[in-house]
């Protein structure tokens, strides 16, 4: 019972503390989210569309703008650990590794990932969207950027050893986020088309919980290996 | 019957083309203190690190109390204490902060730190972030780290960099309790100030 307490308490204060950095460092934390609400909302205006057509294109172009504000924070996820040292403590804790890199992930999504979730129904409302198809976007969205973010633990802790790692790791991670990608933006058109969109809950959900399956694991490996 | 075994047998370690070191036997018991002495680049660092867990080993194999530490390698970081160039903190976070997350990760530690803090003389820059610390300072915060974790084995690297002859005195008399109290300490440094202290020494060329 204690062993689980103890393992439970790694991964609580493993996300605190991230968390708690993050407000001590609110730059790195905002300038994603900035991305992606000045580029999304900068959208409608640049192109000439009548209302059903801005509708429509909506789901995917936010979903692409996530994807890519998203993917700018995570060669941070290790990084910084590396520089400093923590990433040895990280590995000589008594605490699971699996367990840690879950944590350190988890906190990544809470940070980086729930505020675009939080910010997209807002958003929506430039490309003309109903609100409950921006709800069905924000639902999507909350499965699909923890789904990337256990994909992107893996290709951040996979070439932490590489200098100047973010085009490396985009390119390690983009071709993976595709099938994501089209079943979220597709699951909100087929809502919007009065159609049934749990067939594309079940994929990106199935989806999230193969990469949950295998993420921890992989990525504590490959950070073994990039640590030396 | 020595409480605390650290032994070492046949350890070889290669970086790309170079041998760092070969066919490495050594064990060292509670209340020893071993010393790694080599020049700049001889792989002192290296040998800590393998025997920390944190390099593979090319041959050879390490066992703490007699189990080889890749078959339980949990227990054997519970009873690892790690101090390295390389402080391990997060800059933004005070030293406190700091602590008390090492302190969540550990089921052994040592869960009031204040009188620690103030032995080192942290305790007026424990609010403070880690980032603007002095350097003898930082130094101190990873030695105050060291002594929560509560374990039986200590792996220094350079301890005494940075520090001051004060702090430099504290690390020894701290180091002397440590294996007075069935610890076992294995450090690289080129402080003369160790040198007396220690029971065996391994010089790697």
């Amino acid at each position: 019972m204690n062993k689980y307490l103890s393992i439970w308490n790694g991964f609580t204060s493993t996300v605190k503390r991230d968390c708690l950095l993050s407000k001590k460092n609110l730059t790195q934390f905002l300038n994603p989210l900035l991305l992606f609400i000045l580029v999304s909302a900068s959208f409608p205006f640049a192109v000439n569309l009548n209302e059903s057509n801005l509708s429509t294109i909506g789901p995917g172009v936010i979903w692409v703008i996530a994807i890519l504000s998203f993917l700018l924070t995570l060669s941070n996820l290790y990084m910084h650990d590396l520089d400093d040292g923590c990433l040895d403590y990280m590995l000589l804790s008594p605490q699971p590794l699996p367990i840690l890199t879950f944590a350190k992930t988890f906190a990544h999504w809470v940070l980086s990932g729930l505020p675009i979730v939080l910010i997209c129904p807002f958003v929506a409302i430039f490309y003309q969207m109903e609100l409950d198809d921006s709800l069905v976007l924000a639902l999507t969205l909350t499965i699909g950027t923890f789904a990337l973010s256990l994909i992107g633990s893996i290709g951040a802790a996979l070439t932490l050893s590489t200098k100047n790692n973010s085009i490396l790791l985009s390119l390690l991670v983009l071709p993976v986020t595709i099938p994501i990608l089209i079943f979220g933006a597709k699951t909100v058109v087929l809502y919007q088309n009065g159609h049934t969109s749990l067939s594309g809950f079940y994929f990106i959900g199935a989806y999230c919980m193969f990469a949950l399956s295998f993420s921890p694991f992989v990525s504590a490996a490959a950070l073994r290996i990039g640590s030396e | 019957m020595p409480i605390n075994r650290l032994k070492i047998n046949g350890l070889t370690l290669f970086r790309g083309e170079r041998c760092l070191f070969k066919n490495l036997n050594f064990d060292v018991s509670d209340g020893e203190i071993l010393l790694i002495k080599g020049k700049n680049g001889s792989g002192k660092t290296s040998l800590l690190r393998t025997i920390s867990g944190l390099l593979e080993p090319d041959q050879g194999q390490i066992y703490w109390n007699g189990i080889d530490i890749t078959k339980n390698r949990h227990e054997y970081h519970e009873n690892l204490s790690w101090l390295s160039h390389k402080h391990g903190f997060k800059k933004e976070l005070s030293v406190n902060e700091n602590l008390e997350y090492e302190l969540s990760l550990r089921s052994n530690a040592i869960q009031d730190f204040d009188r620690i803090l103030e032995k080192l003389s942290l305790d007026e820059v424990k609010n403070r972030p880690f980032g603007i610390l002095s350097a003898g300072q930082k130094r101190r915060a990873s030695i105050a780290r060291m002594i929560i974790s509560n374990a039986p084995l200590y792996l220094l690297d350079e301890p005494a960099s940075n520090l001051d002859s004060e702090g430099q005195e504290i690390v020894r008399s701290l180091v002397i309790e440590h294996t007075k109290n069935n610890g076992v300490c294995v450090m690289a440094t080129h402080q003369d100030t160790f040198a007396n202290m220690t029971t065996n020494v391994i010089e790697l060329t």
